[in-house]
């Protein structure tokens, strides 16, 4: 009986060094290792000005000042962006309801030819109507499209339409407009995992 | 007796071959704006020959076509009508979201969430199962 006390005791010492250790070592270092790839230099936005579908223009600028997800599609995607929308809804349920405001999400178009602010406010209002659409000219996106890797093609056109072939990454920004983390499109379904992200930035 | 037996015969071969049953099949909700919209689910062939997958149809679209999906390793996704998805013998084709599916084109009337879709699918060698499949905006929980 006493042996076994003995041994919980020393499992519970042990653990609460364990446990200590973890907690001093990362608030020392502040290190947070994201749900993605982590940036490890962390990267600031690049200039861009492009038309939002609040009727007015979004710059880098006013994307500080909130952590942002960000990823890359266009409205007639019918299979990759519902998805990747959907995940993130997902991952702003976990948070609780007053956090939720706190988080920006943005949808940059690769299609303006199709993809007009007031197209993409549609598409988006259906998702959720905070979400802010970016839309704009392929020299518009260059910048963003550029610092970030994006890659888009036009492909498979068909009767009555076109596909765009492109990554399916979502990035992460932090509060000062900083890129922090990258989710492949398996990474962004982890939504509780993502959610830390989140929280961690907040 | 024999007479019996040779008509019965003749019916063998369709009693036969087992056809394709869908598992999980669901449809993607899409905003109003989109005339476009996938089909996923597992499709499972039980008979000794492989099937293929052709197309489809449903009263509310124009078309149905089936699409390949491939996801390089550097993230990008390419999509393309192909003319056929195979169903190996006594194995299965799974339809999912970053993947292969159907697509549904050409929309009359938007899909409301929780409403249901009838989808005609039509395989190689010549056969069709119709169902009603769930609209919904995400997958099923597996």
């Amino acid at each position: 009986m006493s042996r076994a006390v003995s041994s919980l005791v020393w499992s519970l010492v042990i653990l609460a060094l364990l446990f200590g250790g973890v907690w001093t070592y990362s608030a020392l270092t502040h290190v947070h290792i994201y749900a993605g790839t982590t940036i490890s230099e962390p990267k600031p936005l690049p200039d861009f000005s492009l038309a939002n579908t609040r009727g007015t223009v979004t710059t880098a600028r006013d994307l500080v000042g909130k952590p942002t997800l960000m990823f890359f599609g266009y409205t007639h995607c019918p299979d990759y962006c519902p998805n990747t929308l959907s995940h993130i809804k997902q991952v702003l349920e976990q948070l609780p309801e007053n956090q939720r405001d706190k988080i920006q999400v943005v949808f940059v178009s690769i299609d303006a030819e199709r993809d007009t602010p007031e197209v993409l406010a549609r598409y988006l209002e259906f998702f959720n109507p905070r979400y802010l659409g970016l839309t704009g000219a392929p020299e518009e996106t260059e910048s963003l499209v550029k610092s970030l890797g994006v890659y888009y093609q036009k492909s498979g056109e068909f009767e009555g339409g076109y596909f765009v072939d492109h990554t399916t990454a979502t990035y992460l920004f932090d509060r000062t407009g900083n890129l922090v983390a990258i989710y492949d499109y398996s990474q962004i379904a982890e939504s509780e995992l993502v959610a830390l992200d989140l929280i961690y930035l907040l | 007796m024999k007479r019996l037996l040779v008509p019965l015969l003749a019916f063998l071969p369709l009693a036969l071959a087992q056809s394709v049953e869908v598992e999980g099949g669901w449809v993607r909700a899409v905003p109003p704006s989109m005339a476009m919209t996938a089909f996923y689910g597992v499709l499972k062939n039980p008979g000794p020959e492989p099937v293929k997958l052709v197309g489809g149809e449903t009263p509310l679209a124009e078309k149905v076509t089936v699409m390949e999906t491939a996801l390089a390793p550097d993230g990008v996704m390419r999509m393309r009508h192909v003319d056929y998805l195979e169903i190996p013998a006594g194995g299965t084709l799974v339809l999912k979201p970053m993947g292969d599916h159907v697509m549904i084109e050409g929309l009359k009337q938007p899909l409301a969430e929780g409403s249901e879709l009838e989808l005609t699918l039509i395989f190689d060698p010549q056969s069709q199962l119709t169902g009603k499949y769930p609209v919904r905006l995400e997958a099923p929980e597996q």
